[in-house]
């Protein structure tokens, strides 16, 4: 599923929100569109739609959505209620909650990845 | 009761006839009112106070962007329905209220279709369609704030749809759109300026990074920062045309 239908597409009118690459966002954004980050963000972005972090985008916040897609980097706690998805280019310095996740060939992840509703039966025997 | 004021560049013997055509068809309508024409001579913000004396409740002003912009503060001010017959050049004002020019507009005044538009306020002066800011400002909206990396770059609100925003004027809030001055490369090495940065919000503070900058609102009056800025929710009532952006 893409998210959104190609880099640099801002047509859409569900897009509430776009942090260009000439744009520096620092503190807690909230958002109730989706939010397309192609600049620097410090802080945290939450919203409860789609995010799309772009490749030349630097994200130093925690960040929540209910699908996101990541071309660039992202350091800090990924929280999704849907999907994540590192393309090749994305990378992930921290840990990922979320439902389902779609890892590229060549994207980094360096952190815990735990997957709601999909603990493994040992664990769910000792509780 | 309606009170006209037409602006003075109308006076030049090309608009003779439409201004001729217009006072017919306002009288045809049966909303003609007290007629006030502009000269060099003549104060338009005068003459807009001496209508609201007599009793005016909807003032319409015949002219062009710069007409409107010249009345907005005062019927702001005094709650008086602005109406608008577009005649001249620079209509920008006329398409974004959706409003035919000349003779035509005429019957959206007759129709009378009144919306209360949002209005930004900054400090104490108000604007209705946008607010410019240089590079060189921050954009502090409560939780986060946003500035520019771009020095050569401009910080633009609207109140209207924009080319890059959505938004509508009595939404209650209004778009920053972030435009990069300068021109990127792409890997190919083809030049193209970046996608603008676009955010909705309902108040800012705005400050500059190094001494003080100049905002302008509706291309007419300029406010230093630090400036407070905020939507006033149905703040001006006008008459629109069908095709309001």
């Amino acid at each position: 599923m893409a998210i959104f239908q190609r880099e640099g597409d801002t047509g859409s009118k569900d897009v509430e929100t776009v942090i260009g690459s000439t744009v520096k966002v620092e503190g807690n954004f909230v958002g109730s569109g989706d939010v397309i980050v192609e600049g620097q963000v410090a802080g945290t972005i939450k919203t409860s739609k789609n995010l799309r972090v772009g490749e030349q985008a630097v994200v130093k916040a925690d960040v929540e959505a209910a699908n996101i897609t990541v071309a660039g980097e992202i350091r800090g706690h990924v929280t999704c209620t849907g999907r994540v998805e590192i393309l090749s280019t994305g990378k992930i310095f921290g840990n990922v909650e979320t439902q389902t996740i779609a890892v590229a060939h060549g994207a980094v992840l360096h952190g815990k990845v735990s997957m709601a509703g999909n603990e493994p039966a040992e664990s769910k025997s000792n509780k | 009761m309606y009170a006209y004021i037409f602006d003075s560049f109308l006076q030049d013997r090309k608009y003779a006839h439409d201004i001729t055509q217009i006072e017919n068809r306002l009288v045809t309508l049966g909303i003609q009112g007290r007629t006030e024409k502009m000269t060099i001579l003549k104060n338009i913000q005068e003459a807009v106070r001496a209508a609201i004396k007599r009793g005016a409740t909807t003032i319409v002003v015949v002219g062009n962007d710069e007409t409107v912009n010249k009345v907005l503060p005062q019927l702001v001010e005094e709650k008086i329905t602005l109406g608008f017959i577009p005649l001249g050049p620079n209509q920008s004002i006329a398409q974004v209220l959706g409003i035919p020019e000349g003779l035509a507009a005429c019957d959206v005044i007759s129709r009378r279709v009144v919306r209360h538009l949002d209005m930004g306020r900054v400090n104490t002066m108000y604007f209705l369609f946008s607010l410019s800011a240089p590079a060189n400002v921050i954009f502090d909206c409560g939780d986060y704030t946003v500035s520019s990396l771009d020095p050569a770059g401009s910080f633009t609100i609207h109140n209207f749809a924009s080319p890059h925003t959505h938004g509508r004027p009595d939404d209650g809030q209004v778009e920053l759109v972030v435009q990069g001055g300068q021109e990127q490369r792409s890997w190919l090495g083809r030049k193209h300026n970046s996608a603008p940065s676009t955010f909705s919000l309902q108040q800012a503070k705005i400050t500059s990074l190094n001494g003080s900058a100049m905002i302008t609102l509706d291309g007419q009056l300029s406010v230093k920062t630090p400036a407070t800025l905020e939507v006033v929710k149905g703040k001006l009532d006008v008459i629109i045309g069908k095709n309001l952006k």
